[in-house]
């Protein structure tokens, strides 16, 4: 795939990631915590993952992350969101490329989901230098798993469709088929 | 020509995006050094002052407040009530005296202004000048093998592309998947099988367009930024002096 081709897919991929975020409004949280969003998006970030390189994998999780800030206005929540969507994004790929014999796409959801809200809540204790927000951290644990798992049975749906439509014949890197 | 810059809101007076950047910055940088109550009083002043003249629409400050409540506020209030809880339970336990959530309240405070002047940064400004500004700023890191020029038209492309898709999305994807969350009779795991299949069906269609992306991308012309000076950016540049000779210098000394 030409860069040109490949630049598509990736915009197109980013552009459904931030779509298909607007169906939280649908999906009840199954524990309501301030906070605490199903992260629907990740969906792409674990097709990216499957199907794509890790490079392609980050940039697509970096410019969904500025793209969301810029457009609703919230630039100063780029820090948070890109720290807990680029290392989850790299937890998750580790965990895919290498414990995909222990970990199915539900646990490599929930590990993302995990890493997401350490991170996140990492970044705000530091900035805010309170160790006192550390305490919300078994809150947004038992939240990660629970939001980890329905984003993980969704993806491993969708991964498995995809697949079975050979979507990414032409533009797979990694694809495992 | 491009369509991609998405409306600011209603704006009473326009000011050069990049005079408004330094200003935004420098504010920033007031905040962050923000060490007394006259210094914290300053800037919020000037940020309601900047904020009346500036906008005509106020959703936006309830939204910022909203989104920082959330980030950070919820999480510490609930991390304070958990941390005297465990003080409570476990024999030595510290407990924030009443110094230190002054302090921490300070923090939240700076932290409130920095989010707020970004907030207000981008409520006031057009995506598309923003995109031609840092096209403008960091052309010469092209030549180092960044490829600034390249992201900036992805994401401008992205933009454009997400105009294009979000009513043939809301109209197709989301009423079927609204469909399927209020039929009552379903369970939540047929409920979620019925979501990944539209979702397998909608990146699937979304993955033929990748011609259209390509072409529509290439034919993005970022805007070309040029710098402004005007009576407003002299007032904007005036009012910071002013904001910053109070700050260092208040009127009780």
């Amino acid at each position: 795939m030409d860069k040109k081709n490949k630049d598509a897919v990736i915009i197109i991929l980013i552009v459904n990631a931030i779509l298909i975020s607007l169906l939280e409004l649908l999906i009840p949280v199954p524990i309501p915590v301030p906070g605490v969003k199903l992260g629907l998006a990740n969906i792409i970030t674990i097709i990216a993952i499957v199907f794509l390189d890790l490079k392609d994998v980050l940039l697509i999780v970096s410019t969904r992350c500025v793209v969301t800030a810029v457009l609703s206005k919230g630039i100063t929540a780029l820090p948070f969101s890109l720290t807990g969507g680029i290392l989850s994004a790299l937890v998750m790929w580790w965990c895919y490329r290498k414990m995909s014999r222990l970990l199915s796409i539900k646990g490599i959801s929930i590990a993302g989901a995990i890493t997401h809200n350490v991170a996140q809540l990492r970044v705000a204790s530091l900035l805010l230098r309170e160790s006192v927000l550390l305490y919300y951290l078994p809150v947004l644990m038992v939240s990660a798993v629970v939001t980890g798992l329905i984003t993980g049975f969704i993806s491993e749906l969708t991964v498995e469709k995809i697949r079975a439509q050979g979507i990414f014949k032409e533009t797979t890197l990694n694809s495992r088929m | 020509m491009a369509h991609y810059s998405t409306p600011p809101a209603r704006l009473k007076v326009e000011i050069d995006p990049g005079i408004k950047g330094i200003v935004a910055l420098v504010l920033m940088v007031l905040a962050g050094l923000s060490n007394n109550a006259w210094n914290m009083a300053v800037v919020a002043a000037y940020l309601l002052v900047i904020t009346v003249f500036v906008i005509d629409d106020y959703r936006f400050v309830v939204k910022s407040l909203a989104s920082y409540a959330i980030i950070f506020i919820v999480p510490y209030l609930i991390g304070l009530l958990l941390s005297r809880l465990v003080s409570l339970v476990v024999p030595g336990g510290d407990a924030m005296t009443g110094a230190a959530l002054v302090t921490a309240g300070v923090k939240l405070l700076k932290l409130f202004f920095l989010w707020y002047i970004g907030s207000l940064y981008f409520t006031t400004t057009p995506f598309g000048s923003i995109a031609g500004m840092l096209n403008r700023f960091f052309r010469p890191i092209n030549g180092l093998g960044v490829p600034v020029t390249r992201y900036l038209h992805m994401v401008v492309g992205i933009v454009e592309q997400l105009t294009q898709a979000a009513d043939l999305f809301m109209n197709d994807v989301f009423a079927r998947a609204r469909q399927v969350f209020s039929d009552d009779q379903l369970g939540i795991r047929p409920k979620l099988q019925e979501l990944a299949d539209i979702l397998a069906t909608f990146i699937a269609t979304s993955l033929q367009q990748t011609e259209q992306v390509h072409n529509n991308s290439s034919r993005t012309v970022l805007e070309s930024y040029r710098l402004r000076i005007g009576r407003s950016e002299i007032l904007a540049v005036l009012s910071l002096v002013a904001c910053l000779l109070l700050f260092y210098y208040p009127p009780m000394n």
